[in-house]
């Protein structure tokens, strides 16, 4: 009970942690974005939040990985990751159109059926992986690796949800997922968005300044990213929703064949 | 170096090392002459590697490609940023984000964020290019061996999907299914699922016959959890106190705090674990004087930049374009980045 207890409070601790971070400008009218003589803390500013959310990672990694006692747990994420990443290989050859990618349909399903701690490791490991495949590691990993494990932690979500309204294996389980996929598809490139947004510099009704109020910060954000955006994120969400669509009730059912497999155990024969 | 000699790969640590300089010699100034030496070493390393002198991978990824983010963020910039004093034109009209004032501190400003962008990507590059895979996957801490396992199997399946990905795509068109139209890529992603799944099924088998099983002590693990919400309170607390303008030095002992404990921890945690070494990367003089070069650099832009906050590399053309400032010892300090390289060629 303590060890649950206590495992739910790191993961929330590193999940708000990382919350704070992306979202300091909202909250922080009095900072200091350029104290004199300096101007150092402009160019800090990305190192202390690739910083914090780099710890973040580690910890929920750390924590997560807990699950993965067995081998059956490791074989079964190692291969799925292994899927992604392709469909990412591919996505980086073949860009689709808009912010388009194939890697949340599967990072959103396990979340969905193996549970939240399944689905974060899957989509850190899939940013992962695939950045270490195409020679994409950089500052930027941190935060893409941590949004991406936030899609499959809150799928979990889903799961008591529909079981509860009975929607497993009927259109209603399909929809909800589409619905999921579409609020991800643009929540993920706002979060991603603020990652940089604190430290452009642009028309004054759309960038951050130090010292503005938080209704101000979010009506300059929401034209920011009205603006900038808006469109590419539609097509990432469009493309969940047609993937989700079109593919997720026969995956579903080849993932739920496979998730009673994987419970095997093994007992040792007795001499 | 004699000619035909192929050189000794580097040990992962002092490419990450380099890289980690770069990236902090990038995050710390906007001055676009030290920026520009930092491009010239780091295009240098990026030379002797495209050209063989350095033992990797990669293709070379090319300089112009990489140059052309210095342009491309100066029009950028100077098209949507309309703030500064020294005015080239006016863009007339009432074009969204582009009309108004087109000034040289913009140009400068995006040229600048382009240089130091087109460092990155060559250093990321040269990262890339140097250590590989399995050397990567090494350098993660014990603590992580589940990370890591499931990182190697994944690495070590993709070229096996990849082959399946043709095999399935040749079955579909010999069948008259030429996979068009998302509905008819099913014929592809279910029977890759399925084999995929199958694969996964054997592995779990052969793995948990061959008794792998968690190897971390359950008993430390209340430990290790108490040990991160102590982390994630010193991490909160330099956080918050960078926010409210608290003194440099307390900022840094919260970090600081923060990062000692999360190292200690992972420490202790991988000194839990045990594992077999096949391969191991030995250390050698040769790595330690390639990375010393990059470390005193990393030591001193630490400790004079973020410590103390020396304002040495401070510079912004906003809100009038001066000649930023240029310290010719400064710029020697850079040159420490070019130490694998120096030390390839003698050593």
């Amino acid at each position: 009970m303590l060890e649950r207890l206590m495992s739910n409070l790191v993961i929330l601790s590193s999940t708000l942690l990382g919350c704070f971070s992306f979202l300091y400008p909202f909250f922080s009218p009095q900072f200091e974005q350029t104290p004199s003589p300096a101007g150092i803390r402009v160019s800090e500013m990305p190192l202390t939040m690739t910083l914090i959310l780099g710890l973040c990672v580690v910890a929920l990694l750390f924590e997560s990985q807990q699950s993965a006692a067995n081998a059956r747990f490791v074989a079964l994420m190692g291969v799925l990751v292994a899927l992604n990443s392709v469909l990412r290989y591919i996505e980086v050859a073949i860009p689709g159109p808009g912010g388009f990618s194939p890697i949340f349909f599967l990072i959103i399903l396990s979340g969905y059926l193996f549970g939240s701690k399944f689905g974060f490791l899957m989509g850190a490991m899939t940013l992962f992986v695939s950045a270490i495949l195409t020679g994409g590691v950089g500052p930027w990993l941190p935060s893409q690796m941590f949004t991406a494990g936030w899609v499959g932690m809150s799928a979990a979500a889903l799961s008591p949800l529909i079981s509860r309204l009975g929607w497993q294996g009927k259109i209603g389980e399909t929809v909800a997922l589409a619905v999921f996929g579409a609020f991800w598809g643009l929540l993920y490139g706002a979060i991603m968005n603020l990652w940089s947004w604190p430290f452009l510099i642009g028309p004054s009704d759309q960038y951050w300044q130090p010292g503005i109020s938080f209704a101000e910060t979010l009506a300059r954000y929401g034209v920011f990213y009205l603006v900038t955006s808006l469109t590419w994120d539609l097509g990432r969400s469009l493309g969940n929703v047609l993937l989700i669509a079109t593919l997720a009730p026969v995956t579903l059912r080849v993932l739920r064949r496979f998730r009673e497999r994987f419970t095997f155990v093994y007992l040792a024969a007795e001499v | 170096m004699p000619e035909g000699h192929t050189p000794a790969p580097f040990h992962a640590w002092v490419w990450l090392t380099w890289m980690t300089t770069i990236l902090l010699c990038v995050s710390l100034t906007r001055n676009p002459l030290y920026l520009v030496v930092v491009w010239l070493c780091v295009a240098i390393v990026h030379a002797a590697a495209g050209m063989g002198e350095l033992a990797g991978g990669n293709a070379p990824f090319p300089f112009w490609l990489s140059l052309m983010v210095v342009p491309l963020g100066a029009i950028f910039n100077a098209l949507t940023v309309h703030v500064g004093e020294r005015v080239i034109f006016v863009l007339p009209g009432e074009i969204p984000l582009l009309s108004g004032i087109i000034t040289w501190e913009a140009v400068v400003y995006g040229a600048t964020n382009g240089l130091a962008l087109s460092v990155i990507l060559l250093a990321f590059w040269v990262f890339n290019h140097n250590v590989s895979i399995p050397s990567f996957l090494r350098m993660l801490p014990r603590a992580f061996h589940s990370v890591a396992i499931v990182g190697s199997i994944a690495i070590t399946f993709v070229p096996l999907l990849q082959r399946e990905v043709r095999q399935i795509q040749e079955a579909q068109i010999i069948r008259g299914n030429n996979l068009t139209g998302l509905r008819n890529k099913l014929a592809l992603l279910l029977p890759l699922l399925v084999s995929s799944l199958e694969h996964a099924f054997q592995l779990a088998e052969v793995m948990t016959a061959r008794g792998f099983l968690r190897s971390s002590a359950s008993s430390h693990q209340m430990l290790w959890r108490g040990a991160f919400l102590v982390g994630f309170g010193f991490l909160l607390g330099g956080w918050l106190s960078r926010f409210w303008g608290l003194p440099v030095l307390a900022t840094n002992f919260l970090f600081g705090g923060a990062m000692t404990t999360f190292g200690v921890l992972i420490y202790t945690a991988s000194r839990q674990v045990r594992t077999t070494v096949y391969r191991s990367t030995a250390f050698r003089l040769r790595d330690a004087l390639a990375m010393s070069g990059c470390a005193f650099l990393l030591i001193f832009l630490i400790f004079q930049s973020l410590i103390l906050e020396a304002p040495f590399l401070a510079y912004t053309p906003y809100p009038v374009l001066t000649l930023p400032p240029f310290d010719p010892r400064v710029a020697c300090l850079f040159l420490g980045t070019l130490s694998p390289l120096l030390v390839a060629a003698f050593l």
